[in-house]
């Protein structure tokens, strides 16, 4: 459908093929071509995104006030420049998931270390996508203001996007529509236990229901890893193993504050999402080095449960 | 999923009925969409308000509401029509031999379809789920953006069987980067956004549509369409509902419609006519070309 | 082995004095890996190929209608052919004494043996099986269907074909052969897969990455077919040069390098089956499961995917054990050594193909022509004749052991009765159906 080979440079299909031939797990990351088109947008946005924003000294319409124009002008340059382009990265996330899915590649071979560089190495491609909203952002926001709430939007979303890293190991396993239905189911499991705790016990909300929920999300991580580890596994089993992946990263914050890294719920969940310090070391070393290596262990251990035959379909 | 177990034994036998009499109607899935409406609005409006935060206690907390509640509301909802357009995709209906009314009347009922999922959000407004006035007004202008973006997807399964997943996306994806580019280029032959560029970008915009528009109309109509044809088709109906309004910066300034629109307010009746009248007005221009399309692409294309 | 290189030998030769240029070639490359470590080899077996097959297209598109020139390069390239064979068997026979001295140098003084891996397996029947499984049984809840008590047994160099009618259990088995789903019960094991015993019983991660498994819906390929091949061997261990020259042999010898660069959507069903044939043997596998092959290829197509599946299970260096279901009765019965019926999940008959009917009570013969029955039962009175059924298609003749299709045929040649079909079904796999 979309032939970009005219653009590719030869000396990069020749690296391109080098590693189909010879490291195909790195091939299949795509690394390459993430690689080059990212670091060309990024360039390009960060070196010309300055010239389409707003300056914050024009003004978009004479006629109104100036205290509206100014707010009209801040909420373009938020749009335009951050909101569109975050959420065009996203759609270019998912359809790096698509050509994950595109090849069945035998990872069974890897040990744990092999497992975890190659998350490593999706996780990159996902920083890479990313990457030109950043550029964009730096280039086009001159309020700090602005630029660190285009930052922020671009950490909630690495940190939810987290488990991209690990689904390429798994995506063959499940249908799109199967997906789509167990995020659904989830969040409807999710909000009927809330809305149950809320009515039988009155728990409110926040550090409550959060806390249940964490304790429900271990419960079933218990039964899962049962389930694999002895071979009884079914389709059901699964699904249950794709939505603790996908909510592992909603989970973790949880943990933290259960370890005292933050003083309580509000604050772990907003320390992701944090005003003035975005991708802190803090942050990193918690949802992004220790979130990874335990996504790395799970998946290494459900990837070669699922080698052997499921039990029923 | 298998919700055999708790659908009424009298749902199911209408349901057979529409089977064997009116598969159109049977395929829209109406019955049991209405039934999942019907429930979840009586569901949340009776019991809604007891598991909400009142803004009594903490001002603050209402926020949460409208995040817990409605956010996420909406965005189930909209899980479940990405599920109501794979059902509508699973089986192939033949709408060659419809009359253009029934067409019509099917798309309305694709739009009433969606619109029915969405309903029980209503229910968070009236019921007491959303106490604060602020989150309210949110609410009822993410209503109208359902009205609005319902209107493509009602068209959607038409014409779903003709792409993939994969190609609808990147066609969205390509025509939202095509859209940017015409920006840009206008924005070169401007000094600057003010005045300028906002006066011409959607005139521009208008102008593409239309060219676009023409073009698919000639390709199908001489049988000579490709699959290029049917995207670029796909393409004009989602932007049908965003290029309409943008017409309407050229039936008059701007801001004279806004006092128009508060000077209507002592008489709101008639916003809600104007609007859904606009709705219905919309629906009829999709039924035309999808319908035009869709009879188009039972002959052998191109390629 | 020096006897199955020169059987090998003479076959080659026989299809050069026939002039069977294409066989003899598919032969030849077959007989370049197997008796062969030295990619030059390789690479020319390869140039001969194309440039056979650059004949061919010159002579299909009348570029070159001169019958002399054709005919000399035709000879040409079977007189490359033939030295080419020569020169491998020279350097195999040295590489065998050089083995046999060194062999016997260390048996004395431990002197280092010169790598044998040249060398092909001795006789694949001295192995255990690939796979055996006894009792093996799998019910499906829902629909109460239970595929019960196989006994089986797959060893290398054989092809077991698997018949049955729709729904009775043939995807099952090759699902719990292949590891895709569990047993209920009974016991399944790969003696020569499974280095190390397993606490589970089956190593699945081991032995899976020795089982190759050909769907009957054939997945989706992206990007190109040659990149999907070079892949599947990248992720199998080799690489590199070795990775292109395995590509381009596989392409060259099951006749798919013109369609190389192409995409999976540009090809027909044929041979999207035919590239997924490549996919599975490009590594190969030790096991090769192959569901209802034949249903999408046309009869050229039919013959050419079973002579390619005969040729590479009976390699002498890579023995390959096959499993193959189809409703193709005939085909399948001309090229597997052993059957296996399934009747509703049962497995009604299991061994070699000689062996069915070996203790029938009766003999079946299938006829078409165009005598009604009456006028028939009328024209074998005499013979030892029980029942006449028409079947819609063709007439069967049962009789006792004692009639003989040859006092059929004379029967109805006296009478000047135009026979369309005739055959002896009663050792075949279709009387099983009957």
């Amino acid at each position: 459908m979309m032939n970009f080979d005219l653009i590719k440079p030869e000396f990069l299909k020749r690296a391109d093929q080098y590693l189909l031939t010879h490291y195909p797990m790195i091939w299949q990351t795509r690394i390459i071509w993430v690689a080059f088109y990212s670091l060309s947008l990024f360039t390009l946005a960060y070196l010309f995104g300055d010239y389409f924003d707003h300056e914050p000294g024009e003004i978009l319409y004479p006629d109104l006030d100036v205290g509206y124009n100014h707010y009209l002008v801040d909420r373009q340059d938020r749009l335009a420049f951050g909101q569109i382009p975050l959420f065009l990265s996203a759609l270019a996330v998912f359809y790096w998931l698509y050509i994950q899915y595109q090849h069945k590649i035998d990872y069974s071979k890897l040990n744990v270390a092999g497992f975890l560089g190659v998350i490593a190495l999706n996780f990159a491609c996902i920083v890479l996508i990313l990457l030109p909203a950043v550029g964009l952002a730096f280039s086009a926001f001159d309020i700090t203001r602005l630029l660190n709430e285009v930052l922020r939007d671009v950490q909630i979303t690495l940190t939810l996007g987290l488990s991209a890293a690990v689904l390429p190991f798994i995506i063959r396993e499940f249908s799109l529509i199967e997906i789509v239905l167990v995020v659904f189911a989830g969040f409807v499991y999710c909000f009927l236990i809330a809305i149950g705790l809320r009515l039988l016990l009155g728990i409110n909300f926040n550090s409550g229901v959060t806390g249940a929920l964490f304790l429900n999300f271990w419960v079933f991580v218990a039964i899962i890893s049962v389930r694999f580890y002895q071979k009884t596994y079914t389709q059901q089993t699964k699904r249950l193993a794709l939505l603790c992946l996908l909510s592992f990263t909603l989970a973790f914050p949880y943990a933290l504050y259960l370890l005292d890294v933050y003083p309580n719920v509000n604050r772990a969940y907003r320390e992701i999402a944090h005003r003035h310090h975005i991708f802190t070391l803090k942050w990193l070393a918690a949802n992004i080095f220790v979130v990874l290596s335990m996504y790395g262990m799970f998946v290494y251990f459900m990837y070669r449960s699922l080698l052997f035959p499921i039990k029923r379909k | 999923m298998n919700f055999d177990k708790i659908k009424p034994e009298f749902l199911k036998k209408l349901d057979q009925r529409l089977l064997l009499h009116y598969p159109a109607l049977w395929h829209s899935k109406i019955i049991w969409v209405v039934s999942y409406a019907v429930v979840a609005f009586t569901g949340i409006y009776l019991f809604g308000d007891f598991v909400d935060a009142e803004p009594e206690l903490h001002q603050y907390r209402e926020n949460d509401d409208f995040g817990w509640f409605f956010s996420l509301g909406i965005f189930l909802t909209s899980l479940m029509v990405i599920y109501w357009l794979y059902l509508q995709f699973q089986q192939k209906i033949d709408y060659s031999k419809l009359s253009f009314g029934k067409f019509l009347g099917i798309l309305f009922l694709n739009y009433a379809n969606i619109i029915l999922l969405f309903i029980p959000l209503i229910a968070m407004i009236y019921g007491g789920v959303l106490d604060m006035e602020r989150d309210q007004e949110y609410a009822w202008t993410s209503w109208y953006s359902v009205l609005y973006g319902a209107m493509p997807l009602s068209a959607l399964p038409f014409v779903i069987r003709q792409f993939k997943l994969i190609e609808m996306v990147l066609t969205a994806f390509f025509g939202f980067i095509y859209c940017l580019i015409v920006a840009l280029v206008v924005f070169l032959f401007n000094d600057s956004f003010n005045g300028g560029i906002m006066e011409q970008l959607p005139f521009v915009y208008i102008l593409n549509f239309v060219a676009i528009g023409a073009y698919v109309v000639f390709k199908f109509s001489a049988q000579n369409y490709t699959q290029q044809t049917k995207r670029l088709g796909f393409l004009l109906l989602l932007t049908f509902p965003i290029v309409v309004p943008l017409s309407f910066l050229y039936m008059g300034n701007l801001t004279d419609w806004r006092y128009y629109k508060y000077d209507l307010e002592t008489h709101h009746y008639l916003v809600w006519v104007l609007g859904y009248g606009f709705v219905a007005l919309m629906l009829t221009g999709y039924a035309v070309f999808t319908r035009f399309m869709y009879r188009r692409m039972v002959f052998p294309g191109k390629k | 082995m020096n006897k199955i290189i020169s059987e090998r030998s003479i076959e080659l030769d026989l299809l050069l004095q026939d002039e069977n240029l294409p066989r003899a070639i598919n032969r030849l490359l077959d007989f370049v890996q197997d008796f062969s470590t030295n990619p030059q080899f390789v690479t020319n077996a390869l140039q001969i190929s194309a440039d056979q097959r650059q004949l061919a297209r010159s002579i299909e598109e009348q570029s070159l209608v001169n019958y002399q020139e054709i005919d000399q390069k035709n000879q040409q390239i079977a007189q490359r052919i033939a030295d080419l064979k020569q020169k491998i068997i020279e350097v195999y026979q040295l590489a065998i004494q050089v083995h046999a001295q060194n062999t016997r140098e260390h048996e004395t003084t431990n002197v280092p043996t010169a790598d044998a891996a040249f060398i092909p397996a001795k006789g694949a029947e001295s192995f255990p099986p690939i796979m055996e499984c006894y009792g093996l049984t799998k019910m499906y809840r829902k629909s109460g269907f239970t595929l019960a008590n196989i006994d089986l047994q797959l060893r290398l160099g054989e092809i077991t074909g698997v018949v049955g009618e729709n729904g009775n259990g043939k995807t099952t088995l090759f699902k719990v052969i292949t590891g895709n789903l569990q047993h209920d019960s009974g016991k399944i094991g790969f003696p020569l897969l499974q280095r190390a015993k397993h606490a589970n019983g089956v190593n699945w991660i081991e032995v899976k990455s020795e089982i190759a498994y050909v769907e009957q819906e054939l997945p989706s390929w992206y990007g190109t077919l040659k990149q999907n091949i070079q892949l599947e061997l990248t992720q199998h261990g080799i690489t590199g040069s070795q990775n292109e020259r395995d590509a381009a042999y596989i392409l060259e010898r099951l006749g798919l390098t013109e369609h190389a660069q192409k995409k999976w959507s540009e090809l027909s069903g044929g041979y999207k089956l035919r590239f997924a044939l490549a996919k599975a043997l490009v590594w190969k596998p030790k096991l090769l499961v192959i569901d209802e092959p034949l249903a999408n290829l046309d009869v050229r197509s039919q013959r050419i995917v079973l002579n390619d599946m005969k040729d590479l299970a009976k390699s002498a260096k890579h023995p390959i054990s096959i499993i193959i279901s189809s409703q193709h009765l005939h085909e399948i019965e001309s090229i597997a050594d052993n059957l296996v019926f399934l009747q509703q999940g049962q497995m009604k008959f299991s061994g070699e193909k000689e062996d069915i009917g070996s203790d029938r009570q009766h003999n079946f013969f299938e006829l078409s022509c165009k005598l009604d029955k009456q006028a028939l039962d009328g024209l074998l009175t005499g013979l030892p004749v029980t029942e006449i059924e028409h079947n819609g298609l063709s007439y069967v003749i049962t009789g006792t052991k004692e009639l003989e299709g040859q006092k059929i045929l004379q029967a109805l040649l006296h009478q000047n009765v135009e026979i369309e079909y005739f055959r002896n079904i009663s050792n075949s796999a279709k009387r099983l159906f009957l």
